[in-house]
């Protein structure tokens, strides 16, 4: 059982990670919930109940777009999430807020305890 | 449909109606939980396995809803189901009371023929007046009351944070509700006081008497339901409104 801590932390990374994956290419809401799983060991195993609304909040933002496509064959059609130009923007934006977070969280480590 | 199918659509539709969500989202969730499992079919898991893996449809509900609260609808008050059932049985009620006169007034010879022979072009006249009296009464006291009784339930599905649009529905029904009452029971007391004043000889009721009964009649749940759920329904449209 994760501490609140732990699910504040997920959740305010959880938006920036899952606008990177769609960054990185078209893709889909599973594909999107294994490559979660995967690039963090697990960390982000999430559920179609956390995935789904931070999709839609990022198409109704204007920073992904989704468009029913076929992959050839007899597979069912997908929704495919791409980014758009102001997607790409705002994750760069988000990137950079995130990496200046991080940097001050671990410089807290090198100061000496008072 | 094959019983895989069957088995999907059963899921799906389990998690839909968990949902406490408006329509727009509740077919968007729809549509991404379907290609959810179809691409898991894909992958080659069976659909047991699926909704093992993804949890029962009220765990799956319970995700969409917590993620998305801003949507939220209210949770319906169960005494809905209440204001439901009276408007049935009001409704049962006036067509049993109006049942012996509309058989009786089918049934009867009161129908005149003018135009000649009794052919195709001939014009049927019936004795609407007849048929009046005995199914005002009963029209009056039903048709305001369920009205009324489907505004309540509009208000308490809805709860003092629901959408506008639903308070102007129950707002309308109360007051359609609440013409109706007084053009029934115009025509009511009106049809009163010309059958007195042919079967009894006596002096037609004046529109003093016809007032006093009206107001006496306000009594009834059929005037004052409807009172009820337009003041609240007034009231909170107006808080959606500042809402907004």
């Amino acid at each position: 059982m994760e501490s609140r801590f732990e699910r504040q932390l997920k959740k305010g990374a959880l938006e920036m990670l899952v606008l990177g994956l769609v960054c990185a290419g078209p893709t889909y809401g599973y594909e999107l919930l294994g490559s979660m799983a995967r690039c963090s060991n697990g960390l982000f195993a999430l559920k179609e109940g956390t995935l789904y609304p931070i999709l839609y909040r990022l198409e109704d933002d204007g920073l992904i777009e989704a468009q029913w496509r076929t992959s050839g064959g007899r597979t069912a059609p997908k929704k495919y999430y791409t980014a758009t130009p102001e997607g790409h923007a705002a994750y760069a934006v988000q990137r950079k807020a995130w990496r200046a977070f991080a940097d001050c969280v671990d410089g807290f480590d090198k100061e000496e305890p008072l | 449909m094959t019983e895989q199918e069957k088995k999907i659509k059963r899921y799906v539709s389990a998690i839909e109606r968990e949902l406490r969500l408006p329509l727009k989202a509740k077919a968007r969730i729809n549509g991404d939980i379907g290609t959810d499992i179809h691409a898991r079919l894909e992958k080659g898991q069976s659909i047991d396995e699926i909704i093992a893996e993804m949890g029962t449809p009220q765990e799956v509900a319970a995700g969409f809803n917590e993620e998305m609260q801003d949507q939220l609808l209210p949770k319906g008050s169960p005494w809905r189901w209440a204001f439901l059932i009276a408007a049935i049985l009001a409704g049962g009620a006036a067509l049993l009371s109006m049942l012996p006169f509309l058989l009786f007034y089918f049934q009867s010879s009161g129908m005149g023929v003018i135009g000649g022979a009794d052919g195709p072009m001939a014009i049927f006249i019936t004795g609407a007046a007849n048929l009046l009296a005995p199914v005002l009464t009963p029209l009056w006291l039903a048709v305001p009351f369920i009205l009324g009784c489907c505004a309540a339930c509009v208000l308490l599905r809805w709860g003092q944070n629901g959408p506008r649009a639903k308070h102007t529905l129950a707002l309308m029904l109360s007051a359609a509700a609440l013409l109706c009452w007084l053009l029934l029971g115009i025509l009511s007391l009106w049809q009163a006081s010309s059958a007195v004043d042919a079967t009894a000889g006596i002096a037609v009721l004046s529109w003093k008497t016809l007032l006093f009964q009206l107001l006496n009649l306000m009594l009834l749940p059929s005037f004052w339901l409807p009172v009820v759920t337009l003041c609240i329904a007034a009231r909170r449209r107006k808080t959606a409104s500042l809402r907004q």
